[in-house]
């Protein structure tokens, strides 16, 4: 399991900038959902053509066991397709997301120079508390949706451009990430560049799921980053909710209002209400 | 309050919901006086348009009075009559500053979807998808105006609805396919598609004075219309393809028009010209969009195309071979009405420009499900307006 996500977040970092964790996520699920389904379906086949008896059951039994195979041997194949690749770079799961924003360089680092704010910024952030001299203990949302709890060390560089922080030697599952602004082309303001790394445990969920709605890491960041860009430029989230709408239930499939007005009535609506 | 409410195809109703309130610091509600219906509001009630859900308020075409502001809107109070632009723009992003605010970067709250189906998003607009925001509409006693101090035209002198109402959507969209074709005096100009847009395309086409202006359609009413109020030269299209190539031709001495205007665009109604495409089982727009294609084909060699419609999806057998064997330039997109809102109150004022004449039908509100009957399936009827 582990040298799936090794296969994949390791392809994944020579397109980093714009890397989706969504595809790898994708692809990590249907690799493991087809071979569990190949082994799974193989097996319960070899079981119940082992229970009968004649050539039906040999029958069953054969193809049962095909099926385990060939699950199997889609699983090594693609290890070897990618998994020296892997192997020569992390274990982690890496997500990157930029944005720009119409800003300047020093108002946004003046946004992003107190770790704290990190909560509002992120939601994979749920806490973090200053334990002084850039330490932090802090909550986050790991892969799988498990809110995981570490204490990190803050480096902001002299002019607040490059923000980085990650757990303290010794801990366990290590959590890193970093902040990253760069002037963006003529007058289009300040590229924002965003990496979250969560070292990924054999045994952890897949990163696709943070539970509730599904979302997966990578749409979190890049939400995330349009909530900041909103707010720095337009001072407010856009948002619809609360807004009036319809409520009555829609009725049985095809059951519609729709009705074909007849020549006459749509003559004498329109004689009666034209203007012209 | 009062709003019509889509449910699915062919199917709106009018329904009693909660009045809008003020979500965000910059909102304002308006108590609507006039709302429009519009090509694309029947393509959404054709059930042509993605990401619509059951309940959703239409409406993208509207005016009224604020009744109500946010704490931080600034420039327009309670009791201003104003025009809203159908594009919803926050003012403060790199494209909003530059004037291309149908391009805002900030307004759609569903952008995630409209990156999966365009790449990046647009603005959002009301009464539309939810792919561009699910905004509320304005076919309704009340509406939410998101960005009020970016959005709101105040109109000030004695002018009634149906002469500013316009200047929400159809009257700047007509100009802006107009302008973006880079109208010269020498220039022949065809309008291919005499609907609301294509009226006021000749129109404001006329502003630019080119040397031949023509226009096709196949309901007399509307090539009347084009004949009286926009002074163009008509050609009905029911008189068949090779007929109309010779009109074309003759009027433009054997050359082509330089630009042509594509006014009818998938979700026009089913009267006039329009697309005769074949539906799709998913209902969306595809199949054959006659009008470009006719468009294409007419277009002067080096000529350029603009095309005002608003496409939502994807729309197939687009002649690119014509296009690229004639190298002809192409101008779209959604209008970036703010820009142009004001200049053409100016001119409306001045009595230079008139949009009010492609107002054939005003409708309460309550009748506004067969407001949607009849423009799809009268011929008299080219813009209908709606009174809650
Ligand atoms: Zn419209
Ligand atoms: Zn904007």
């Amino acid at each position: 399991m582990l040298e799936e996500t090794m296969a994949i977040t390791g392809s994944k970092h020579f397109d980093a900038r714009l890397g989706s964790s969504r595809e790898s996520a994708g692809s990590l699920r249907s690799m493991r959902g087809g071979r569990y389904l190949y082994a799974l379906g193989g097996g319960l086949l070899t079981a119940f053509g082992l229970k009968r008896s004649g050539f039906g059951g040999a029958v069953i039994a054969g193809t049962g066991m095909f099926l385990v195979a060939r699950g199997l041997l889609t699983k090594d194949s693609k290890r070897r397709g990618k998994g020296g690749l892997a192997r020569q770079h992390s274990d982690h799961l890496r997500i990157d997301r930029s944005i720009t924003i119409l800003k300047s360089k020093e108002e946004l680092a003046n946004q992003l120079s107190r770790p704290q704010s990190f909560v509002s910024l992120f939601s994979h952030v749920r806490a973090i508390w200053d334990l002084g001299d850039g330490q932090f203990h802090c909550e986050v949302v790991g892969p799988g949706g498990a809110i995981i709890e570490r204490d990190i060390t803050v480096g902001i560089d002299d002019q607040g451009h490059r923000i980085s922080w990650r757990t303290q030697e010794g801990e366990p599952a290590c959590y890193s990430g970093q902040i990253v602004l760069i002037d963006a082309p003529g007058d289009r303001g300040v590229e924002v560049h965003v990496t979250v790394r969560y070292e990924v445990m054999p045994g952890d969920a897949e990163p696709r799921f943070l539970g509730g709605k599904a979302r997966d890491l990578g749409e979190l960041l890049a939400d995330d980053l349009r909530r900041f860009k909103q707010l720095e430029e337009c001072g407010e989230t856009p948002s619809t909710s609360g807004q009036p709408r319809g409520r009555r239930r829609v009725g049985w499939l095809g059951e519609t209002s729709f009705r074909q007005l007849s020549t006459e009535e749509l003559v004498l609506s329109s004689r009666s209400e034209a203007m012209r | 309050m009062k709003a019509l409410c889509w449910y699915g195809k062919r199917d709106v109703r009018i329904e009693e919901v909660a009045e809008p309130t003020i979500i965000n610091p910059r909102d304002a509600i308006v108590a609507v006086s006039s709302a429009g219906i519009c090509g694309s509001d029947l393509q959404i009630w054709n059930g042509r348009t993605p990401s619509m859900r059951a309940g959703d308020i239409l409406g993208h075409e509207f005016m009224g009075e604020v009744v109500e502001i946010g704490p931080e809107v600034h420039k327009v109070q309670r009791g201003d009559r104003v025009v809203v632009p159908y594009p919803i723009s926050c003012g403060g992003c790199w494209h909003c500053k530059r004037e291309e605010w149908s391009l805002c970067d900030n307004t759609n709250p569903n952008a995630w979807m409209a990156e999966k189906l365009f790449g990046y998003s647009p603005a959002a607009i009301y009464g539309s998808s939810h792919v561009l925001g699910g905004y509320a509409g304005g076919q309704a006693q009340y509406v939410r105006v998101p960005f009020a101090d970016v959005g709101c035209l105040k109109i000030e002198r004695d002018l009634d609805d149906e002469q500013v109402l316009l200047l929400a959507d159809t009257l700047p969209t007509a100009y802006m396919a107009v302008e973006q074709a880079g109208i010269q005096p020498d220039d022949s100009v065809l309008v291919w598609g005499a609907g609301p847009i294509g009226q006021l395309a000749v129109s404001c086409a006329r502003l630019f004075e080119p040397r031949v202006l023509i226009a096709i359609d196949t309901v007399p009413l509307r090539l009347q219309m084009a004949r009286d109020y926009g002074g163009a030269q008509v050609i009905d299209e029911s008189l068949g393809r090779k007929a109309v190539r010779e009109v074309i031709e003759e009027l433009t001495g054997g050359r082509g028009p330089s630009v042509v205007i594509a006014a009818a665009s998938i979700e026009s109604n089913g009267h006039g010209v329009g697309p005769r495409l074949e539906e799709h089982e998913n209902g969306f727009e595809t199949g054959l969009p006659s009008t470009l294609w006719d468009a294409i084909r007419a277009c002067q060699k080096g000529g350029r195309v603009s095309i005002p419609g608003s496409y939502v999806s994807s729309v197939e057998k687009i002649p690119l071979g014509a296009a690229a064997s004639k190298s002809l330039s192409f101008k779209m997109g959604h209008a970036h009405v703010h820009r142009y809102m004001r200049p053409l109150l100016e001119r409306i004022e001045k009595g230079e420009l008139d949009s009010s004449f492609v107002v054939t039908h005003k409708m309460v509100l309550s009748d506004a499900p067969v407001a949607y009957e009849l423009f799809r399936q009268v011929d008299g009827c080219v813009k209908v307006l709606l009174e809650p």
